[in-house]
């Protein structure tokens, strides 16, 4: 009978193969859960909301921060030039969605402002983005 | 002298030879895996980095029917909600408290009578504030709620 002398490679392997196992999942586990959206420069944080509705298709966003001028579209905006920016967006498409992403801690009125802007050039879907409370 | 200097260096080049080769097979077995370890790892680092958490929702701010005006007809009335700083609530001009006013909207919305709820937030209060009690009025049962400035208040 023939006994296969122990062999040293096995060794080796085994610290390594556990190892990568978890790694596995964790990856696995990051690609699942998060999601990848493109990153903000702007430190906007939204109000906080119980609301469980979601955004359905995509809408063109306007970043309102709690200091400086809004931003749509990655362009800076003045509140005075809006409701033209608006009416050019809604010539080309009508029925295009809009989401505000405001501050939590900006004045109200002022986002009751914007809003009155785009219901004058004719906005029909409008959402304001929040973030989910945990019950 | 030549022959014996010659056997010695071939014993020790043997002997070289066959550590090398007992390190290449011992290795062996890692480098089909210390790439891929790489590639995961790098992988891992990207999605934790890149992969976002927040949990966004939305809140319907203008309705198809509010854009146009419709429907107003519907409700039995408006009611008039102003927030002032620090979260004094007026309800009908009447001051009033969360609980009182959640239990009120509650009232008002049993059966089939519907009313229709205007918040006005006063200077100051923030988008938080009234983020809340637009929830504190749909959780309360309130089916239509609108926002409004004062009238002549410009920012």
């Amino acid at each position: 009978m023939r006994i296969n002398p122990p062999q040293e490679d096995h060794r080796v392997e085994v610290t390594v193969v556990p190892m990568v196992n978890v790694v596995f999942l964790l990856l696995i586990f990051f690609m699942l859960v998060g999601r990848i959206v493109p990153t903000n420069e702007l430190d906007v944080s939204p109000p906080i909301s119980y609301s469980s509705q979601v955004q359905s298709g995509e809408p063109i966003r306007i970043i309102v921060p709690a200091d400086g001028p809004m931003i749509l579209e990655d362009n800076e905006v003045d509140i005075a030039a809006l409701d033209q920016v608006i009416l050019d967006l809604l010539q080309q498409d009508p029925e295009r969605q809009f989401q505000i992403k405001a501050d939590a801690e900006i004045e109200a009125n002022r986002l009751i402002h914007i809003m009155e802007i785009l219901r004058q050039a004719g906005v029909r879907e409008l959402t304001l983005l929040t973030e989910h409370a945990v019950q | 002298m030549n022959r014996r200097l010659n056997m010695a260096l071939t014993s020790f080049t043997q002997r070289i030879d066959s550590r090398t080769e007992d390190a290449f097979r011992r290795r062996r077995a890692m480098v089909i895996l210390t790439p891929l370890v790489d590639v995961v790892f790098i992988l891992l680092v990207f999605f934790m980095l890149v992969s976002n958490f927040n949990d966004a929702r939305v809140i319907n701010m203008l309705t198809p029917t509010a854009a146009k005006g419709e429907k107003a007809a519907e409700y039995l009335g408006v009611v008039l909600i102003r927030i002032g700083q620090g979260g004094a609530l007026n309800i009908s001009g009447l001051p009033t408290t969360e609980v009182q006013l959640a239990q009120e909207v509650a009232q008002r919305s049993v059966g089939d009578t519907k009313y229709s709820y205007l918040v006005q937030p006063g200077r100051g209060v923030s988008l938080q504030e009234v983020v809340s009690l637009l929830d504190l009025l749909k959780s309360s049962g309130a089916q239509s709620v609108a926002l409004t400035r004062k009238p002549g208040y410009e920012n």
